[in-house]
């Protein structure tokens, strides 16, 4: 069993369909709703609610807004697509306390891996490449992430405000199936969103780094 | 060609099997048969740890083996990596798993931790796959060693 290859794909269509694959890229049903995540060149990025799909990167980044008090989901969420210089919005992100088309939604984010695991892949936050640290503004506001996941690999979340998990290293991850990836490989799902609370404090550039761990032998 | 993280398995009858170095991510403990193991070696680099000297992770006498590699994959590297590795014996006769990792820092050198954990719980409450069927006794035990066979760390029990 070698190394499996792994891809990382987000929806960007307001429809909550199953990416079909056949191969990372993808060939089948629904293939056209989702898009490959250029891992040399792209992030994810959440922002306030006047940001639209197809803005430049270029042009203004309109920040999530902190609240004056309670907390704040982020209203929107896209990945900053490097390539062509555009914000690609992901709006089935979130829950339905954001501002696009968060909710109970099972195909958000993807994970493709290519062949067998011998254990459930973990999706984790982490400050940086070394992944042995996760105290960044956003991963540890007082001992809390302020970055949420839940797997839908088998089901949706089951509520359209779902609570699940603070993503923060190894202390708090996900597991984003019930099961092994099996040797035909398989396309693991997930949801997330970002909440900003009245304490925090604004961040010129802060970036957390997400990364999927898992055995192979 | 390094004589380094390769893995030693020794099956009743005296015969051994040693895999290619496990570090080039290629097929490894899934490919060797799944019964009447007596131990499991693998010879580890000098390090601190073993006090500049070579050093062997060894499980021998155990229910059941299994050999695995951590890797993870970073969503703005696009690489895999190579995390750590994992030795485990199951406890003859008890639902308890004894597991070493073995992981690698930024220096180049490695660290190891061990687990005594639920067996079938070994990855976060979950089971994991690929266990093969050993020759159990009594005397079973795991460890870190250095060469010349001096024990570094106690048998995790």
């Amino acid at each position: 069993m070698a190394l499996p290859g792994v891809a990382w794909l987000f929806n960007t269509t307001v429809n909550d369909g199953e990416h079909n694959l056949a191969g990372s890229q993808g060939s089948g049903a629904n293939s056209s709703y989702w898009r490959i995540f250029d891992t040399a060149e792209d992030k994810f990025i959440f922002t306030s609610d006047e940001q639209n799909n197809g803005d430049s990167t270029t042009g203004t980044i309109y920040p999530v807004p902190i609240p004056e008090s309670g907390s704040l989901e982020a209203p929107k969420t896209f990945v900053w697509d490097t390539s062509t210089s555009t914000l690609r919005q992901v709006p089935l992100a979130g829950t339905t306390n954001g501002l696009q088309n968060g909710g109970d939604n099972q195909y958000v984010f993807c994970l493709y891996f290519s062949g067998p695991t011998e254990s459930i892949p973990y999706l984790e936050a982490w400050d940086n490449l070394n992944h042995a640290t996760a105290d960044c503004a956003f991963l540890n506001h007082g001992g809390v992430s302020l970055l949420s996941a839940i797997a839908t690999t088998n089901d949706p979340p089951g509520s359209g405000v779902w609570p699940g998990a603070a993503l923060r290293g190894a202390y708090s991850r996900i597991l984003l199936d019930t099961a092994v990836v099996p040797g035909a490989g398989k396309a693991l799902y997930f949801n997330m969103r970002l909440s900003i609370p009245s304490t925090f404090t604004a961040q010129t550039y802060t970036a957390a780094r997400l990364f999927t761990r898992f055995l192979y032998s | 060609m390094s004589l380094f993280w390769k893995l030693q398995i020794e099956y009743e009858k005296n015969k051994t099997h040693v895999t290619e170095d496990v570090t080039n991510k290629s097929r490894v403990w899934s490919s060797f048969r799944g019964r009447d193991i007596k131990s499991i070696q693998m010879i580890l680099p000098p390090s601190q740890l073993t006090g500049g000297r070579k050093g062997f992770i060894h499980f021998q006498g155990y229910e059941l083996y299994n050999f695995q590699i951590e890797a993870g994959w970073d969503l703005q590297a696009g690489l895999g990596k190579i995390m750590a590795f994992w030795f485990r014996g199951k406890v003859p006769c008890k639902p308890v798993s004894e597991n070493i990792r073995v992981m690698f820092d930024k220096n180049g050198d490695f660290l190891i931790d061990k687990h005594n954990l639920e067996f079938g719980k070994e990855w976060g409450g979950t089971a994991v796959e690929g266990w093969k069927e050993g020759v159990p006794f009594n005397k079973f035990f795991c460890g870190l060693f250095a060469e010349k066979g001096d024990r570094i760390h106690e048998p995790c029990r």
